[in-house]
C-alpha cells in the first residue's frame, strides 16, 4: 500500500505542477487588455471578491486548487495581489459551509473537462479555441493532480492506525489538535478528518470539546499542503500562497486560546454557541468547522490593507515581477493617440531594459532560473504593449500617426525576436561553459553584446544622431567573425561537439547584433516621422 | 583595482591594473574625469594589466573618449590582452576607439 501511496503522491504532484504551468501560459495568451479590464471591474470592491471566492470554492471544493488558480491569474497579469486576497477570504469562509451541504462529486466533471479540452486543443478545426482549451486543460490537470494525490492517500483514512490515532488523542486537547493537523496533512483533506471526527463523536468515542480541537488542527494541517506546494514560489505568487496559509493559522491563533478560556473558565464561547444552535452532534461539529473558517475571514478582511503591506514586506516583488508590470500603459492611460504612441515608446524602452537584465542573469554561471524569469517578464510586458498597439490601430489616426505606429510595431517585433534569441543564446552559452575555452567565449560574447544593447538603449532614449552613428559602426563591424575564426582555428582545444556549440552560439550572437542595428535604424526613422509631423 | 599615471610629453599614460567591470568602473571614471578637469587633452590607456573588461568598463572608455573629443582631445588605448581584444572586437569598439598593439605605436603621432 505504501508504494501505491507514494506513486500516487508523485504522479499527483507532477500533474499538479504541469497543470499550473499550462494554466499560467494559456491565461497569459488570453490576458488581453479587455479581459483584464473586465476582471478588474468584477473584483474591484473587496466584497465582490468575497462573493467570487464563495463561487469558486463551490466549484473547486479545494482551497489549495483555488489558491493556485488565482496564482496562475496573478502571474499572467490578469489580477493584482490586492484583488486575490478577498477572493481567498471568500473561498475559506464558504469552505466551512461545504461540510454542511451535500455537493456533487466533481471528479466526473474534471474527467469530462480534460477530455473535451484535450480534444479541442489538438483539433485543427478548433484552432481558434486552442488558448481557452489550453487553459481549461491546465485547470483539469491541476484538479487531476490534487485528486490523484488525495485518492492515493485516501485508503489511509480507513486504516486502523488512522482511527486509532484519532482515538489516542482522547483526553488531551493539544494532542488532538496536533493529530488532527498531521492526519489532515497526510490525507491532504481537512474535510476527511472532520467527517471522521463527526463519525467518532456520534459513536460516543469523542466528546464535543475533544472534537473541537481535532477540527481546529485539521484545518491548520490543510494549510501545510499549500505551504509545501508553494515552496518554490517567490514574490507576489508567494504572497498569495502565504495569505492562504496564514488564514488557517490566524484561525488557530484566535480560537485555540478562546477554547482553553471556555473550557477552564467556563466563559460561554464557541462550544456554548454550538450547543445552543443544535443538539445534533454532527451538526455541532460542522458548525465548529464553519466558525473556524469564518472568524479569521472577518478579521483578515478588516485588516486587508495592513495585510497587503505585511505580505509585501516579507515576500517582496521579485525583480522580474517589477520589470513585467507596465509603468506607462495602464487602464487610465491617455486616450489621445499621439500621447498613447509616446507611452508605447516609453514602455518599449523598458523592454530593452529587461533584455539588459537578461545579460546580467547570463553573467552568473548556472543562473537559468533568473534568465527564464526575465524572458517571461518580457513576454508579459510585451503582450500589454501589443494590446495597446492593437487598440490604437483600430482608431482613426493621422497619416503620420499610422507611420509612427508602423515603426513601433517593427521595433516591437525586433525586440521580441531579440528576447527569444537571447534566451536561446543563454542555453547555448551554458552548454559551452563546461570547458575553460567555451567559458571564455561566453564571457566575451555577453560583454560585447551587452555593450551594443546599451548603445541601442541610448538611441531609444535620446535619438541622437551621434549615438545612432556609433551603433551603426558597432553593428557593422566584422569583429564577431574574427573572434569565431580565431576560436575555431585553435583546433587542439575544441572537439567537434564544442565546435558545433560554438558555431551555434556565435550564430545567435550575429543575429542579435544585426537585430540591435536594425532596431536602432528604425528608432532613427521614428525621429524622421516626428520631424515631418 | 590600481590606477597609475605617468606623463609622456603632453600625453597622460594611464595604466589600470585588475578588472574593469561594474564594481571598478565608477572609480576608473572618476580618475579619468579628474585628469580631464586638470587639463589633460590626450589620454592613453595602457591595458597591459587589465585582465578583463565588461560592458560597464567599455562605457567608461566611450564616455571619456566623447568628452575628450568635445574638448578637442583624444583617447587612445593600447596593449590589449587576448580576452579584452575579443570583447573590443565583438562590441565593435576596435573600430570605435583608436586601439594600438603597443605603447610606442600609440604614442607615435599622438
Amino acid at each position: 500500500m505504501l508504494i501505491t501511496v507514494a506513486a500516487s503522491l508523485m504522479a499527483g504532484l507532477g500533474l499538479f505542477f504541469v497543470g499550473l504551468h499550462f494554466l499560467t501560459e494559456h491565461l497569459k495568451m488570453l490576458s488581453g487588455r479587455r479581459l483584464r479590464e473586465r476582471i478588474s471591474i468584477l473584483t474591484r470592491h473587496p466584497l465582490q471578491g468575497l462573493f467570487w471566492g464563495g463561487i469558486l470554492i463551490g466549484i473547486t471544493q479545494s482551497t489549495a486548487a483555488t489558491t493556485f488558480i488565482l496564482i496562475g491569474m496573478l502571474r499572467s497579469g490578469m489580477m493584482k495581489v490586492r484583488q486575490t486576497l478577498p477572493i481567498i477570504i471568500g473561498t475559506n469562509m464558504a469552505a466551512g459551509i461545504i461540510v454542511l451541504i451535500l455537493v456533487f462529486d466533481i471528479k466526473i466533471g474534471v474527467l469530462f473537462l480534460l477530455g473535451l479540452a484535450g480534444f479541442l486543443y489538438t483539433s485543427e478545426k478548433a484552432r481558434g479555441m486552442r488558448t481557452i482549451a489550453g487553459a481549461a486543460f491546465g485547470i483539469g490537470m491541476l484538479f487531476l493532480g490534487l485528486s490523484t494525490m488525495q485518492g492515493g492517500v485516501a485508503p489511509l483514512a480507513n486504516t486502523p492506525w488512522f482511527e486509532g490515532a484519532l482515538q489516542w488523542t482522547k483526553g488531551s486537547y493539544l494532542l488532538g489538535f496536533f493529530i488532527g493537523a498531521c492526519l489532515s496533512f497526510v490525507v491532504q483533506s481537512s474535510l476527511a478528518v472532520v467527517v471522521l471526527t463527526i463519525a467518532l463523536e456520534q459513536a460516543g468515542l469523542f466528546s464535543l470539546s475533544e472534537a473541537i480541537m481535532v477540527v481546529y488542527g485539521a484545518n491548520v494541517g490543510s494549510s501545510f499542503l499549500t505551504m509545501v506546494l508553494s515552496s518554490s514560489l517567490s514574490g507576489q505568487s508567494k504572497q498569495v500562497a502565504m495569505f492562504q496559509t496564514t488564514y488557517n493559522f490566524a484561525g488557530a491563533v484566535i480560537l485555540v486560546p478562546l477554547f482553553y478560556l471556555e473550557i477552564y473558565s467556563g466563559v460561554p464561547l464557541v462550544k456554548a454557541v454550538t450547543e445552543a444552535m443544535s443538539q445534533n452532534s454532527g451538526t455541532q461539529i460542522a458548525i465548529v468547522n464553519l466558525i473556524f473558517n469564518f472568524i479569521p475571514g472577518v478579521v483578515l478582511f478588516l485588516m486587508l490593507a495592513p495585510g497587503v503591506r505585511l505580505l509585501k514586506r516579507f515576500w517582496p516583488e521579485t525583480l522580474e515581477e517589477q520589470a513585467s508590470k507596465p509603468k506607462y500603459l495602464h487602464e487610465h492611460a491617455s486616450t489621445d493617440p499621439l500621447t498613447a504612441l509616446h507611452l508605447i515608446e516609453l514602455e518599449q524602452t523598458r523592454l530593452i531594459k529587461i533584455l539588459t537584465s537578461s545579460f546580467d542573469a547570463m553573467r552568473e554561471r548556472g543562473n537559468r532560473a533568473q534568465l527564464s524569469a526575465f524572458h517571461e517578464a518580457f513576454k508579459t510586458l510585451s503582450s500589454v504593449i501589443r494590446d495597446a498597439v492593437s487598440d490604437l490601430s483600430s482608431r482613426h489616426l493621422s497619416t503620420e500617426a499610422y507611420e509612427k505606429l508602423d515603426r513601433l510595431l517593427n521595433i516591437q517585433h525586433s525586440l521580441e525576436t531579440s528576447n527569444n534569441e537571447i534566451y536561446r543564446l543563454g542555453e547555448k552559452l551554458e552548454a559551452l561553459r563546461q570547458t575553460p575555452f567555451g567559458n571564455r567565449f561566453a564571457k566575451v560574447a555577453i560583454e560585447g553584446l551587452d555593450t551594443i544593447l546599451l548603445m541601442l538603449m541610448d538611441v531609444a532614449k535620446g535619438r541622437s544622431v551621434q549615438y545612432a552613428k556609433m551603433l551603426n559602426v558597432m553593428t557593422s563591424e566584422e569583429g564577431l567573425a574574427r573572434v569565431r575564426k580565431a576560436y575555431l582555428s585553435e583546433e587542439s582545444e575544441l572537439d567537434s561537439a564544442a565546435r558545433m556549440q560554438l558555431l551555434a552560439a556565435s550564430n545567435h550572437c550575429e543575429r542579435l547584433i544585426w537585430l540591435f542595428g536594425e532596431t536602432g535604424e528604425t528608432y532613427m526613422g521614428l525621429e524622421v516621422v516626428q520631424e515631418a509631423a | 583595482m590600481e590606477i597609475t599615471t605617468k606623463d609622456v610629453n603632453d600625453v597622460k599614460v594611464v595604466q589600470i591594473e585588475g578588472e574593469l567591470d561594474t564594481g571598478s568602473s565608477s572609480e576608473a571614471q572618476s580618475q579619468l574625469d579628474q585628469l580631464r578637469e586638470q587639463g589633460a587633452k590626450k589620454i592613453l590607456l595602457d591595458m597591459t594589466k587589465i585582465d578583463f573588461i565588461s560592458s560597464a568598463g567599455l562605457r567608461v572608455l566611450l564616455a571619456t573618449a566623447q568628452e575628450l573629443r568635445g574638448d578637442g582631445g583624444e583617447l587612445r588605448v593600447c596593449s590589449l590582452n587576448k580576452t579584452v581584444k575579443e570583447v573590443f572586437d565583438i562590441s565593435g569598439f576596435s573600430t570605435l576607439l583608436m586601439v594600438f598593439d603597443t605603447e610606442e605605436r600609440a604614442l607615435s603621432n599622438f
